[in-house]
């Protein structure tokens, strides 16, 4: 092996090395949460997306939210048994208060939060004044799956 | 304490319960609503909710109980204003917003009155705003489940007489099928390719017919032949059986009409009755046999009719008052078997198959679907008596392998729904969302296999059974709600496979060697007036819209619905004419479907996998049928009825009907030449409820049942 192979090789293995992780995309979309005939008006047309990037244990989300019937108010990262199952916050987003808008934010996981994001259990949950225990939310999916057109 | 300070206490004391008194007699006086306010609505409920609801409030079918415990749990943490929303927005069933402001207002004053709440001198309005709990305790006035007296009955009809006149009933209409030929065994196991003699037009349940005229090249010049208006009212769910050139043809209040299969000219109609005030169940099939129609009706009876003239022949009760049925009949080696539905409230009576002599009626056997005390699977209902074996309805007609000599049938799950709220622990409770291989010649069990142990979340394993041989061996196919496509060996009841078609959380696992299934946690953990997730909800995942079976290609066509829902149990009275289905229900979208309700989908059955798929936003309220000429035809709830290519599932023509496409669509020919025939209908459960609700953009008119015939120009 020439030295100037040993070299491109050599700089080949440092860039490697370099290179953090692959990082993990995520996205969902945000349908409105579940409601009867007393809330429909005030969630039916509700719609959002989300798109997350998970980073080492570091998942990062930012989406956008429209169609509310009254300003958002919060966000946050939930938890369920399974993907559909509501479950508990265990972090919250920054969100435009406003009837559409953004939202971002950023989450450490830990191993059991890491699982059950690859479990699709955890999702995004946007609050408003009229639905104030949530007005869209999202199950995240590893982006390039689990779609149909 | 000294003196003073106790008359000072003492005082206090008095002016305290002064001021309560007079709050308690404010309180009593400023009742949320007017006691004719109560009357009118007690008029108003019985007329156009207690079909569902029942008059004794307990609820029955999809419909949730509205009065005691379930009422509370549903109501008694919300405001009246929201009771009055929730009933104007999503009531009577199908056509929410049809009754005026004030009979919405006077049924909502109706049920506070029959949950405890007390009238004053203040009228209800739709602005109303009190927390139902404060005025309501939920235990229920026997005086306002008891029939309306003469005159407040008398009022109802003459009112009900401004509304509509009664429609006649009887043989409205004279007249003789000329050259009818009598179905004989023979023609049933061997059906002729232009005719359409049963529900699943085979006894296999293939929904296929061999004609092939029709094709993906020539498919886009159907025109439509002939069209007919049904009855209107109730739900409309469809089959219609051609034989000899007649249409055969089943309509809401238990009509069943003759027409001309070429020119939709009616022949005969007799309008059995009674008149359809249930929303739920229509009478998907009739069945023909020897020289008679065989029409089971909604009054749980069966009828046997002259198939030349209409005539009543023969007729008989098939269960109490409670019951009914929509499953249809199948008329199997000169026995008619049905099945019964209405066995969500406790009863004496159980659920059952029967079957009876086509010739004279005469009952021959009855098969219990809830296993009783002391029988053979009576030991896996947690010790629950007979009275408390809700449920295991049949409401989807059975399939039949004559040379196994065996029927088929599924049943649907236990009620109340949750097993929190009959105490059934987590006991399987046979036969409930079950397949059931019975002899049809004496109703003795020759295997079961139970999909579902101790079902909770109204996910019915109840429909189509379909038969399907590979080689020699002889399979079943079915799914259910929960959309699990099952495969089993019909000779043993042996589980062969089960794959999942669409997403569900339900359940954590399943067996692939046994077919057993594993409830996620908090469902086995679940209590009474907990909310649980369920995906599919109880529209399914798959719905009694049958499959179809194509055979060239081995495909199992399968119509699938993407929706879920939180749903609740409620806490029931464990006593005579208590039960029903006791749970609320909530909406919301299939996770990762993108809104996109309706998804079909073609399965090869040799081995289970998946050939093509695609989604829409609107779900299928039909059946599927496929045709030899490669053509498979299909409608939905947006009115849309589409053919595809089986082989591609590509949609190669699809056409706007009046109404929501619902029914179980046909083939026939006459003179060389294929039709197809297919109804628009509304009314029923689940399937018409959730994209009603979920599906913001879909306009429909209140009105609709209506049949076509399309066929190639001439």
């Amino acid at each position: 092996m020439s030295r100037q192979s040993n070299i491109v090789i050599c700089a080949a293995l440092a860039l490697l090395l370099a290179t953090p992780a692959l990082a993990v995309s995520y996205e969902a979309q945000l349908d409105p949460t579940p409601f009867d005939a007393t809330n429909r008006a005030d969630v039916i047309e509700s719609i959002g997306n989300v798109t997350a990037t998970l980073d080492g244990s570091s998942l990062t989300v930012k989406g956008t939210f429209s169609n509310f019937t009254s300003p958002a108010t919060a966000g946050s990262f939930r938890i369920g048994l399974a993907k559909g199952v509501p479950g508990d916050a265990i972090g919250s987003l920054t969100v435009e208060h406003a009837r559409q808008g953004s939202f971002s934010g950023t989450i450490k996981l830990s191993a059991a939060q890491l699982t059950a994001l690859k479990r699709q259990s955890l999702y995004i949950r946007i609050d408003s004044e009229k639905a104030p225990d949530g007005n869209v939310q999202g199950w995240l999916e590893e982006s390039g799956i689990g779609h149909e057109s | 304490m000294n003196r003073k300070s106790q008359f000072l206490t003492g005082a206090a004391g008095l002016i305290a319960l002064g001021v309560a008194l007079t709050s308690y007699a404010v309180a009593q006086d400023a009742g949320a609503y007017t006691a004719a306010q109560a009357d009118q609505g007690h008029a108003d409920y019985v007329a156009k909710c207690a079909g569902c609801h029942r008059a004794n409030l307990a609820g029955g079918g999809d419909a949730p109980a509205v009065g005691g415990n379930g009422f509370m749990t549903s109501f008694g943490g919300r405001s009246t204003k929201d009771l009055y929303n929730f009933i104007a927005k999503s009531m009577p069933a199908g056509a929410p917003g049809s009754l005026s402001e004030e009979q919405y207002t006077n049924i909502t004053a109706y049920l506070l009155y029959a949950n405890g709440a007390k009238a004053g001198s203040r009228p209800l309005s739709k602005d109303t705003d009190v927390k139902v709990s404060t005025i309501a305790d939920g235990k229920v006035v026997a005086d306002a489940i008891k029939p309306p007296t003469l005159g407040k009955m008398a009022a109802m009809e003459a009112r009900a007489a401004q509304e509509a006149a009664p429609p006649p009933q009887g043989l409205t209409v004279k007249g003789t099928v000329k050259n009818y030929v009598d179905v004989t065994d023979d023609m049933l196991t061997h059906p002729v390719d232009g005719e359409w003699l049963m529900y699943r037009r085979n006894y296999q349940g293939w929904s296929f017919s061999p004609l092939k005229q029709i094709t993906p090249d020539n498919v886009k010049n159907l025109t439509l032949k002939w069209a007919w208006n049904m009855n209107e009212g109730g739900a409309s769910q469809v089959t219609p059986i051609v034989h000899a050139g007649v249409m055969f043809l089943s309509n809401t209040s238990n009509t069943v009409q003759a027409l001309d299969a070429r020119t939709g000219e009616l022949i005969w109609e007799n309008r059995i009755g009674p008149v359809s005030k249930i929303a739920y169940g229509g009478t998907r099939s009739l069945a023909v046999y020897h020289d008679k129609v065989y029409v089971a009706t909604t009054d749980a009876k069966i009828h046997a009719l002259d198939a030349r003239s209409g005539k009543i022949v023969w007729d008989q009760t098939l269960g109490n008052p409670n019951n009914s049925n929509t499953g249809g009949v199948m008329v199997m080696r000169g026995k008619v078997l049905t099945g019964l539905t209405g066995c969500d409230n406790y009863s004496e009576n159980n659920c059952y198959i029967s079957a009876f002599d086509a010739d004279t009626g005469k009952r021959d056997w009855k098969f219990f679907t809830t296993a009783l005390e002391g029988q053979p699977g009576g030991d896996t209902w947690n010790g629950l008596p007979n009275l408390l074996r809700g449920g295991g309805d049949t409401w989807i007609a059975g399939t039949y392998d004559p040379e196994l000599n065996t029927t088929y049938w599924g049943v649907a799950q236990t009620k109340p729904w949750f097993r929190a709220s009959r105490k059934s622990g987590n006991a399987s409770t046979l036969y409930s969302s079950s397949t059931l291989a019975l002899n049809p010649d004496d109703g003795k069990l020759k295997w079961y296999f139970q999909h579902a142990p101790g079902e909770s979340l109204d996910l019915d394993e109840v429909f189509e059974r379909v038969l399907i041989d590979h080689g020699d061996q002889k399979t079943l196919m079915t799914i259910g709600k929960p959309g699990i496509l099952w495969k089993l060996d019909r000779v043993t009841g042996k589980f062969l496979a089960a794959k999942e078609t669409i997403f569900q959380n339900v359940f954590a696992n399943i067996d692939q060697k046994t077919g057993a299934v594993t409830y996620r946690k908090d469902i086995l953990n679940q209590k009474t007036n907990q909310w649980f997730s369920s995906c599919p909800g109880p529209e399914g995942g798959h719905d009694w819209q049958a499959t179809s079976y194509y055979q060239p290609d081995d495909l199992l066509i399968i119509p699938l619905s993407q929706s879920c829902v939180m749903i609740q149990g409620h806490d029931v009275d464990q006593k005579l004419g208590g039960g029903g289905t006791a749970a609320s229900q909530k909406f919301f979208f299939m996770p990762g479907t993108h809104q996109n309700m309706g998804k079909l989908v073609a399965y090869r059955t040799s081995d289970m996998k998946e050939v093509w798929s695609w989604q829409q936003r609107s779900p299928f309220l039909s059946a599927v049928l496929s045709t030899a000429g490669g053509v498979a035809f299909v409608g939905d709830f947006n009115r849309s009825f589409k053919a595809v290519d089986v082989k591609t599932g590509k949609i190669i023509w699809q056409t706007r009907l009046g109404n929501t496409v619902q029914g179980y669509p046909v083939s026939f020919s006459l003179d060389g030449k294929q039709y197809i025939a297919v109804a628009s209908g509304l009314g029923g459960g689940s399937p018409q409820q959730k994209p009603t609700m979920l599906l913001n953009e879909v306009h429909r008119a209140s009105t609709g049942h209506q049949l076509y015939v399309f066929g190639l120009p001439d």
